[in-house]
């Protein structure tokens, strides 16, 4: 078998390196069970001139590799086709390129797909299927990619039966974040805080005012997560996200008690459009569901309402006095860090140095972000978020190029980003998403269950992790780094996580589950079969997709090994080739190599 | 001290794969010994934050009548459930000064093991710093926690007494102690957790193993060469163990430890549990009773094991009752009452019942005044601790009046605890058989208050 003669030297020269690695290994050995902090060196790009305003000097036309590292935190991972886009266009053209592009609205998708069906589809699945289509096919990508960020600042979950029985509202709520991605901050928290889905999540539609005859107050809950979770935090910070401190050294709190009691009066007098007010139906119109909660001026609370050391006035109420209570989170100078801080750990590092930090949220203060060619992003208005992703994607902390990369840089790969990578590579069957969205659900229904997570349905508004999580004695807690992802990365999730790529790696076309309901997510592997005969170029290509070109050679090897554990006969060629590619498929995906991203 | 988790896990590898679960278990049952002294502790977290004002329900007339006028709103609306009107409540027992209690119907089979003197009630208990009450509240003249009323901050300083960052909590310091004391022959299943990685648990030396309601799982095709290699197998354990030599970033190692001691703790658990002795008590089919009859099946195997203490954490959610709270808080409490009320007798089934404790925890507890159909975040809140060795049928600590303005009320209703997270947990670990020392070591904050404030919970 010529092929197998062809493989033999990368096995020796694989060898070799093995032999020379495992000399190093003595040095380092100590590294997994030492006790003691571990040295990691300074994440942060040091620099003569101030780093915050220098943009980084990058390859005008970035090299494959260098497309692939990009396009793991700029999309759902890299194709063939997006790596020659990006090289092609080069970071600012590939950047404006991706904010130019129309948005493909899950609201519309869904309704002409309502149509013509007899059955009226409130299941929330339904505009998870299309979700999960522009994740896997979508063009605009960046705008997917930075939505489901968003989704998991901005949280609401199925988890949830109302939001789970109101998939109009569901569908609407995607497209407001779909919206805001490259729109402002302060626009998309109004849309937010409008949206009955997010009222319905967080129980503020059909608040009113205090009743003293019943000691009833209003509803307290969205005002103090939109200000814990979705603008400010818990504790005051410093322009770079680092904690303020007091003269004893103790942390700040940004808000009391009686902040949250006076903000949950601004929240009063909301209901469904189109329904009388607080009478709870079941039965809500399409058109309630995608539009704007609508205020209802007798049922807002009376008074001043002052909070955050600013005060609404009295005569300042209802849609009036939302606007206020927004423009006074928004303008409070925790916003930027707050929110630069989240979005960065949710595309390129779980540990953005405090330079890092501030540098994007600059870009959200200046509402622009001004690549080395001279191109600009953003409109220039304070929360235009177009910038804080290009902010994001082009720091140099992110874009290093040093021989020796930051060993404290990167995160691990949220589930859902690993298997949308995997089916954009795989090229799944995607013609059924636009005929009917129903048939993506089998998939879609369980993944919070089998891959570990599933968009929009994290089990609480405090999203899938912990922003700060580590776990205990993990190296990354001796480095006093943080692993967010990690929280979910159990000793169970792992297999079934192994296991449910294995079903859909696997799988074949025409293949039904237990009902003889079809199996939609089936990968083609057109361009991986047309390489299957040939183990190193099967292997390169993996290795480019999965791995940014950083794949291990021990990866590499066994991969390799696979390929080559099946033997290519005359008679069923055709077969064998796909069988190849798909195990090499399973391995690539459930190795480090592709799970962390460095 | 030796990691006994990565000795077992070396020596469970070393077997080599096909060895079989038989030779596997062979090793643990050498080491397994009787151990009649064996004490587990099982912690039913309810996220979101019980409503201990509408579970420990005031009885008598004049306290009934006072608590109706202030929760008239929610209480008409149950009267399309179960109603929660004076005659339709569950009588339990009174308190030092003479107020009677009751539970709602939904919480039946907990009042029936009340009645039986198998589960105590602890009344307003909460996370604290020092004793506190409402004038030290307001003129910050005591020490509180940081971040009441928040849900993650008040979850964190519930179980590790730190509103945030990645802290040991007090079940996981209790598997530290027992771990370095050689307790358990195999570490690995020490603290066991359902569904998720939970602060309770996490431990400096101990790290808990989680599964979910369905068991520990099983790398499907490690061993089935069917995907048309029959070296795949061994190739894909490979990968996963990750064969690479050195792995220079953080988050990779991190993850590589991970699966390799999943590979091996699951390897583990499985073989134990495919081997018979599975309880029979019937469970209710809701997640929480699922999880607790997975706990049960482990009990069931505590000396193959070879464990002589575990610590157990179950998670329920959904009782962060802002709104709809006659309809969702009736449910969460039926589906508690019952899978607790299983869980118990499987334990009666397999002889433990004296050596399980099972207790709740929380959030917080809610605010008395309601905001429509719901109540909002408060801070104290009413437990159980069910068990053998519980002294049941008794109410331990106050359950401050229904009114405003009293002096434990620190706005709306939100109870100042009178009891601590500490004292609580120092009670339990106590009964689990840690010293005062440990307990000191385990809770520093403990020394602010009476440490024996609770020594009449257990027998």
């Amino acid at each position: 078998m010529p092929r197998v003669l062809e493989f033999r030297p990368l096995f020796l020269t694989l060898a070799l390196s093995l032999v020379l690695t495992a000399c190093v290994e003595v040095e380092e050995a100590q590294l997994p069970g030492s006790p003691a902090p571990i040295s990691t060196g300074s994440p942060n790009p040091t620099g003569d001139s101030d780093p915050g305003d220098a943009q980084p000097e990058v390859n005008a036309k970035p090299s494959p590799e260098e497309s692939s590292r990009f396009l793991m935190a700029a999309s759902f991972g890299p194709t063939l086709d997006s790596i020659e886009d990006l090289t092609e266009l080069g970071y600012s053209g590939w950047v404006t390129k991706q904010i130019d592009l129309p948005m493909r609205s899950i609201v519309d998708a869904s309704w002409s797909q309502l149509e013509p069906l007899s059955f009226q589809v409130s299941e929330h699945t339904h505009p998870l299927s299309y979700f999960y289509s522009n994740a896997i096919e979508g063009e605009d990508q960046l705008r997917m990619r930075a939505t489901y960020a968003l989704s998991q600042v901005l949280v609401v979950s199925t988890a949830d039966e109302d939001v789970a029985s109101n998939g109009e509202g569901l569908a609407r709520y995607m497209d407001i974040l779909q919206e805001g991605a490259f729109g402002n901050y302060r626009q998309l928290l109004e849309e937010v805080t409008y949206s009955p889905t997010m009222g319905t999540y967080l129980t503020y539609i059909g608040s009113k005012k205090a009743d003293e005859t019943m000691g009833a107050a209003p509803d307290e809950n969205y005002a103090r997560e939109i200000l814990q979770l979705f603008s400010i935090g818990l504790v005051e910070l410093n322009p770079d996200g680092s904690p303020k401190l007091n003269e004893l050294g103790q942390t700040i709190e940004t808000y009391t008690n009686a902040d949250i009691m006076e903000l949950s009066k601004v929240f009063t007098g909301l209901w469904w459009e189109g329904l009388p007010f607080g009478r709870d139906t079941k039965e809500r119109s399409q058109s309630a569901q995608i539009s704007r909660m609508v205020m209802h001026l007798e049922q807002h609370s009376e008074g001043p309402k002052k909070f955050l050391g600013r005060s609404i006035p009295e005569d300042v109420r209802g849609d009036e006095a939302i606007s206020m209570a927004l423009d006074i989170i928004f303008e409070h100078p925790n916003t930027a860090p707050f929110v630069s801080k989240r979005l960065i750990q949710r595309l390129t590092t779980s540990n953005p140095s405090a330079e890092y930090v501030r540098r994007v949220s600059n870009a959200f203060e200046s509402g622009e972000y001004t690549f080395s060619d001279g191109t600009v992003v953003g409109s220039g208005n304070r929360g235009d978020l177009s910038p804080v992703w290009a902010a994001i994607l082009m720091d140099p902390e992110f874009l290093q190029s040093e021989a020796e990369p930051d060993i404290t840089f990167g995160k691990l790969k949220e589930p859902f980003v690993r298997f949308v990578h995997w089916a954009r590579v795989a090229d799944v069957f995607g013609g059924h998403f636009k005929k009917d969205g129903r048939t993506i659900d089998t998939v879609v229904r369980d993944h919070h269950l089998n891959l570990g997570q599933r968009p929009f349905t994290s089990p609480s508004v405090f999203n899938f992790y912990d922003a700060d999580y580590v776990r205990i004695g993990s190296m990354a807690d001796r480095a006093q780094l943080v692993a967010p992802e990690m929280e979910i990365t159990t000793t169970s999730a792992v297999i079934e996580y192994a296991n449910h790529m294995r079903r859909v790696v696997f799988r074949d076309s025409g293949a039904t589950g237990h009902f003889g309901d079809p199996l939609d997510i089936v990968g083609r592997y057109s361009y991986e079969i047309d390489l299957a005969d040939d183990t190193q170029a099967l292997v390169d290509h993996l290795d480019l997709l999965f791995a940014a070109g950083e794949m291990s050679l021990e990866t590499r090897y066994e991969i390799g090994m696979a390929i080559e554990s099946i033997q290519l006969s005359d008679s069923e060629t055709g077969e064998q080739l796909r069988d190849r590619v798909q195990l090499a498929m399973l391995l690539a995906v459930v190795s480090p190599d592709f799970i962390v991203q460095r | 001290m030796i990691d006994r988790r990565k000795f077992l896990a070396g020596s469970l590898s070393a077997l080599g794969a096909g060895a079989g679960f038989a030779t596997n278990l062979a090793s643990l049952n050498a080491f397994a010994q009787a151990a009649p002294d064996y004490k587990a502790l099982v912690c039913v977290f309810l996220y979101g934050g019980l409503d201990g004002h509408d579970t420990i329900l005031p009885y008598d007339v004049p306290s009934n009548t006072q608590y109706e006028a202030i929760r008239a709103p929610l209480l008409s609306m149950y009267d399309s459930f179960s109603p929660r009107t004076r005659n339709n409540l569950i009588k339990i027992g009174a308190i030092s000064d003479g107020r009677e209690f009751a539970m709602p119907r939904e919480l039946t089979e907990l009042s029936e093991l009340y009645s039986r003197g198998k589960l105590a009630v602890v009344g307003n208990l909460g996370p604290l710093i020092e004793p506190i009450n409402r004038i030290q509240f307001r003129d910050r003249s005591a020490l509180r926690p940081k971040q009441l009323f928040s849900h993650n901050s008040q979850q964190s300083t519930w179980m590790t007494s730190q509103p945030t960052g990645s802290n040991p909590g007090w079940g996981g310091k209790f598997g530290d102690i027992l771990a370095a004391a050689g307790e358990n022959v195999d570490a690995s299943f020490t603290t066991v957790s359902l569904d998720r990685d939970a602060a309770f648990l996490r431990g400096m030396s101990t790290t808990p193993f989680i599964m979910t309601k369905d068991g520990p799982r099983t790398v499907n095709a490690l061993n089935r060469p069917n995907l048309g290699s029959a070296d795949f197998g061994d190739i894909y354990e490979r990968v996963l163990r990750d064969s690479a030599v050195r792995r220079a970033n953080v988050f990779e190692n991190d993850f590589v430890d991970v699966m390799k001691s999943s590979l091996d703790s699951n390897e583990t658990m499985n073989s134990l549990l495919e081997a018979p002795g599975d309880p029979i008590t019937v469970f209710p089919s809701t997640k929480l009773g699922s999880e607790l009859q997975m706990i049960s099946k482990v009990l069931a195997r505590r000396n193959q094991i070879g464990a002589k203490r575990q610590i157990f954490f179950v998670p329920v959610d959904g009782f962060d009752t802002h709104s709809q709270q006659p309809e969702k808080l009736a449910r969460r409490q039926n589906e508690l009452s019952v899978a607790l009320s299983a869980f118990y007798s499987s334990l009666e089934e397999l002889g433990l019942e004296n050596q399980v404790t099972t207790f709740t925890g929380s959030d917080f507890g809610r605010a008395l005044g309601v905001n429509g159909d719901g109540t909002d975040h408060g801070w104290g809140g009413h437990h159980f601790v069910l068990g053998g060795a519980v002294k049941g049928g008794q109410i331990l600590g106050d359950i401050p009046v229904s009114e405003f303005g009293h002096d434990l009320d620190s706005g709306r209703g939100r109870l100042i605890p009178q009891l601590s997270v500490d004292q609580y947990a120092s009670a339990l670990g106590r009964w689990f058989g840690l010293s005062d020392s440990d307990l000191d070591e385990v809770m520093p904050g403990l020394s602010n208050f009476d440490r024996g404030a609770l020594s009449s919970l257990f027998l």
